[in-house]
Parts: structure tokens; C-alpha cells; sequence
């Protein structure tokens, strides 16, 4: 009974817009008032939340992509980016996919390359006579490798709420990340030979050589994050400060770009992002321990036992769940809110928690990219000028790529599961 | 097709767009100043524990332990913050479909919510202070209780925060 009003107050505070921390905590405050256990164990399990070392991973990545967020190395990525896939029909499409595939290897959140990124993407598209809804679909689209491919925020707290290794979760999301690229190329290499769209740059050694000289010490940084991680040299949090490192030397003693006031906004922008982050986590702690203590998520495997055992079954009706819920439901919350109540499902039919939380996040990926919270449409039609409606019709096309690899890794789980089987088990 | 001079025009533009969005700080104040030592700390504290396990190869024993509760300072003084900017994350998609009175309203309400859980968060990190501040850290003699009382600190000021720009925004509805 008292579960139940958990569970509706919950509800009604999401919809109603209380912060998704409050509406977590509050409703498992509720929870204890009614069970009648002490209050104060709400506190107390939030601060337990908090209070984990992989979780340190999540402002050193947020840092480290803001501070990569400059204009100069964003430009720097983009013309390297230009000068290796350029020369193709439709070249500056499959610019903006391969320069969102290296930014995704030096940040972790799609909604941020959407913003950096995204802007000289249009803008360099537009100007060269692209149409722009072309331009903001397959920017929108390929944001979202962002999060596939390591560093990857989702995949952090994923692995902290599962109890999985972030190392092998890194690992699993290289090659999804790839193929999610792959496809969209296709898409473009399609609409570049309807539409007629030109090529870019012809192909040069010796642009390409230059582009990669200027852009060879930000390249770094991918290179440095997973291949310490794959190596097993570096635990990811120590490949995020890592990165924080790397980064704030190539801002004040290589490029000199990094002035007070640039550390002083990437201060407040992580602090702020990272509080907003880890506020949910460690509501989530608290609901959380509530439905283990009640083992709610039990309950629920057993019912949905019922019904079937066949893993491919399970599989999609996951996928379906997550997919609505990403679809009106913030990645991080979705995470924390639904991964606890999934898990023992996925368990107790076979499918590697691994396998499952590329799954997740990725479903939840498209999530950004469909009304009416697609967070990565709002950031795009903020920074393009374009109607936020039109942003939807314009990226709608490129789902379809994306969907089919979905399917691809739900069904093929060697494709994310190879590398980490091959490097850690 | 490949007009070099327009190309650098445009990268130059790019570039100064993204740069003065990255340099605009007018929304810092000193204010902040204690939330920024607590992060920077953080920063250092486990830049310490690379260093010393890479380089001097002997990690200190304590930067592990002294990393999480800095993170759980920064966690809950950014809620301040968070509170100060209406930055925390929400689902809006049903304000989306109500007349702009009734939203209105609606957040409002769950502003007093919010500033009311934060309170009441605030009054119970009093009495886990009390209760659990006299025990000591695993890996080196000092109280927790700092960390509690950090928090609770943190807790009150999102709540009378929370609870002023609920009044705020209620005054001057156009955002």
C-alpha cells in the first residue's frame, strides 16, 4: 500500500515539473512516513549515493568537455575531420558524422556536442548551399554517438547503478559507436547522390597532413582516454582527471587560450552539471534501497516471468519500455529510475548487464531525438534559429539508421560484447 | 569550391562566437567563491592520488576517502546553484499543454515542495550530524562531522533559495 502511494506521488511529481531528485527523494520520504521507519535514513541513504569513487568520473568528464569545448579546438577537429572524409559526394554529411565520432571519444554527453559542435557543423553546411534541414538532422543524429563511444557520462552511472565494470562498458560501446557512424555515412552517401550534393575538399595528402599536424594534440585526448582504459593502465576515473589534465595544459601552455575568466565559467558550468547529475543519483540511492529492501524489482522479474522466458521477447519489450520512457524522460533519470527495476529482469533470462546497459542507452539516445523532450532538438534549435517543429521533421529521417542498429546490438550481443570479452574476461 | 580566405573568415567568426559564450561569466558572483575552493580542492585531492600512485609509485592512503566527501560537498552546495538558476533537471512536456496561468501556478506549487523537502532535508542533516559526526574517518584522524555539517549548511541556503525565487518568478511571470 505504501509502495503504491511511493509510487503515484512519484508519478504525479514528475509530471507536475518538481526537480527529478525531489520528486525521487520526496516520494520515498512519503514512503517511510507511511512504513513508519525513521525519516531520517532519506538523508542519509541520499549521501551514501553520492558518496562512491567511480562516481568521481562524472565532473572530471564534464570538466574535461568543457574545456575541450573551445572554439579553437573545435575548429581544429572540424577541418581534420574536412580533410579525411571531405572529398566524398555530400562531404560535408559525413564531416559532421566522423568530427561528432572523434568528439564523442573526448566528451560525454550528447547534449553538449550538440551545442559546440553543432554550431560550426550548420553553419559550415548552410554556407556551403546544404539545405538545413539535411543540416540539422544528421547533426542532431550523429550527436548522439556521443554517449556510445567512450568517455560516456550515461555509461558511468549505468555502470555505478548496475555494479558493472565502466572499464568494460568503455569497451562494449567502441564498436556500436562505430557502426551508429557507419550508418548514418550510408544515409548521407543516399541523400548526397538523389539530391546531387558537392563534394568538399578535394583529397590532398598534404591538407590532410596539415589538418592532422594542427589537430594532432586534441586528437590526443581520445587516444589517451581509451587506450588507457582498454590497457587496464588507467581506472576511468583516473582517465578523466587524466583528460582534465591534458586539457588544461593545452589550454594554458600550448594554445594560451585558457584565460581566468573561461576557468572560471568551466568551474560554474561543471559544478552546476554535475550537482544536477549526482542530486538524482543519490535520490535514486534512496528510492532505490526502498525497492530492494521491498524487493520490488523481484516481484516485478516473477510477473513478467509469467508471461514469458524467451530472452528475445524480453529484449524488445525493454527496448520498447525505455524507448517511450526516453521519450518524455531525461537520460539520467530514465537511468537511475529504471535501471534498478530492469535489471533483475535482464538477469534472471541471460542477457549480460553489459550487453544491456549499451541497450539502454542508446534506446535513450533516440529518446533525445524525439518530441517532446528531446533534449539534443531544443539545444539544436536554439543554436540554428530553426523552429523547434522543424527540428523533429528534420531529424525524423535519420532515426531509421540508428533504429536499425538498435536492433543489430539487441539481437547480435558479440557486436558490443567481443572487445570487452576479448580485453577483460 | 575550396575559397581558403572565406574558410578562415568563417572559422574566425565560429571560433569568437563559442569563445564569448565561454567567457561570459556575469552570472558568478563571490557568492561562489567557497563552492569553487570545494570543487578545485576536489580537483586537487584526486590529482594528488594520480601523481602519488603514477609517479612517486606510493598512493597516499587518504586522498581516496577525502575525494568522496569533497564530492559529496560539491554535490550538495551545487544544489544551491542549481536552485539559484532553476538548473535542475525536470520533465516539462505537460506544461507544454496547459494554459500559461495554470503552469505557472503548477510550478510554483512545486517550488514550495522543493523548497520544503530541502528544509526538511536540512533539519534531519542536523540530527545525522549529531548522530554519526563523532565518528571518525577510516584512513586518517579527523571528524566526519565537517562533512555533515557542510551539507546541511548547503541544504538550508537551496531551500531559502528555492523558496525566494519561487516568489521571484511568481512576480515576474515573462521569462
Amino acid at each position: 500500500m505504501s509502495l503504491a502511494i511511493m509510487f503515484v506521488l512519484l508519478a504525479v511529481l514528475l509530471i507536475c515539473g518538481a526537480p527529478v531528485a525531489v520528486a525521487l527523494a520526496g516520494s520515498s520520504l512519503a514512503y517511510l512516513f507511511i512504513a513508519g521507519m525513521p525519516p531520517i535514513s532519506m538523508l542519509h541513504n541520499m549521501i551514501n549515493g553520492v558518496n562512491s569513487f567511480p562516481l568521481l568520473a562524472v565532473p572530471f568528464f564534464i570538466m574535461a568537455g568543457h574545456l575541450m569545448n573551445t572554439g579553437g579546438i573545435t575548429v581544429r577537429i572540424f577541418n581534420f575531420a574536412r580533410a579525411l572524409v571531405g572529398w566524398a559526394p555530400g562531404g560535408l554529411g559525413h564531416v559532421n558524422v566522423g568530427a561528432s565520432v572523434i568528439f564523442a571519444g573526448m566528451s560525454g554527453a550528447a547534449v553538449a556536442d550538440a551545442g559546440g559542435l553543432g554550431n560550426v557543423e550548420i553553419k559550415a553546411m548552410r554556407d556551403a548551399g546544404y539545405d538545413t534541414s539535411f543540416a540539422v538532422g544528421i547533426t542532431a543524429a550523429s550527436s548522439t554517438i556521443g554517449p556510445i563511444i567512450p568517455p560516456s557520462l550515461p555509461l558511468v552511472l549505468y555502470g555505478v547503478i548496475a555494479q558493472v565494470s565502466i572499464g568494460q562498458l568503455f569497451l562494449a560501446g567502441i564498436v556500436p559507436g562505430l557502426l551508429m557512424a557507419v550508418s548514418l555515412m550510408i544515409m548521407v552517401a543516399w541523400y548526397s547522390r538523389r539530391r546531387n550534393y558537392p563534394r568538399d575538399l578535394a583529397f590532398s595528402w598534404g591538407i590532410l597532413g596539415k589538418a592532422s599536424k594542427d589537430a594532432f594534440l586534441p586528437l590526443m585526448t581520445p587516444v589517451i582516454i581509451i587506450g588507457g582504459i582498454s590497457t587496464g593502465l588507467f581506472t576511468p576515473t583516473e582517465a578523466a582527471v587524466g583528460a582534465v589534465a591534458y586539457s588544461l595544459v593545452l589550454g594554458t601552455v600550448i594554445y594560451r587560450t585558457l584565460t581566468i575568466r573561461h576557468l572560471l565559467r568551466v568551474t560554474m558550468d561543471t559544478v552546476e552539471t554535475t550537482a544536477a547529475i549526482m542530486l538524482i543519483v543519490g535520490a535514486a540511492a534512496v528510492f532505490a534501497w526502498i525497492l530492494t529492501a521491498n524487493q520490488s524489482a523481484q516481484h516485478l522479474a516473477n510477473f513478467v516471468l509469467g508471461f514469458t522466458d524467451n530472452k528475445n521477447l524480453i529484449i524488445i519489450l525493454i527496448m520498447l519500455l525505455v524507448l517511450v520512457v526516453g521519450c518524455f524522460m531525461e537520460t539520467i533519470a530514465a537511468i537511475t529510475i529504471l535501471v534498478p527495476v530492469l535489471l533483475p529482469v535482464a538477469n534472471t533470462v541471460g542477457i549480460d548487464p553489459v550487453h544491456l546497459g549499451i541497450i539502454v542507452i542508446l534506446n535513450l539516445m533516440l529518446g533525445l531525438l524525439t518530441p517532446p523532450v528531446g533534449m539534443v532538438l531544443y539545444v539544436l534549435s536554439r543554436v540554428s534559429g530553426v523552429r523547434f517543429e522543424d527540428c523533429v521533421k528534420a531529424t525524423a529521417p535519420f532515426l531509421i539508421p540508428l533504429l536499425i542498429v538498435l536492433f543489430l546490438l539487441a539481437f547480435i550481443p558479440q557486436l558490443s560484447m567481443a572487445l570487452p570479452t576479448l580485453l577483460y574476461r | 569550391m575550396n575559397n581558403l580566405s572565406s574558410d578562415s573568415e568563417i572559422a574566425k567568426e565560429i571560433t569568437s562566437q563559442i569563445d564569448a559564450q565561454q567567457t561570459d561569466i556575469s552570472d558568478i558572483s563571490w557568492w561562489d567563491a567557497p563552492i569553487f575552493a570545494v570543487f578545485w580542492a576536489l580537483i586537487l585531492v584526486v590529482f594528488l592520488q594520480f601523481f602519488s600512485r603514477y609517479v612517486l609509485n606510493n598512493s597516499i592512503s587518504w586522498t581516496e576517502e577525502i575525494a568522496r566527501y569533497l564530492l559529496i560537498v560539491v554535490t550538495f552546495s551545487g544544489a544551491t546553484i542549481c536552485a539559484r538558476k532553476k538548473s535542475h533537471i525536470y520533465l516539462d512536456f505537460f506544461h507544454l499543454y496547459i494554459p500559461g496561468a495554470a503552469s505557472r501556478a503548477l510550478f510554483f506549487l512545486m517550488d514550495l515542495i522543493t523548497a520544503a523537502f530541502f528544509a526538511y532535508a536540512a533539519w534531519s542533516g542536523v540530527m545525522l550530524a549529531n548522530r554519526m559526526g563523532h565518528q571518525r574517518m577510516i584512513s586518517i584522524d579527523v571528524s566526519r562531522s565537517w562533512m555533515f555539517w557542510a551539507v546541511v549548511i548547503c541544504l538550508a541556503i537551496t531551500a531559502i533559495v528555492t523558496l525566494i525565487r519561487a516568489f521571484h518568478s511568481l512576480r515576474r511571470p515573462a521569462l
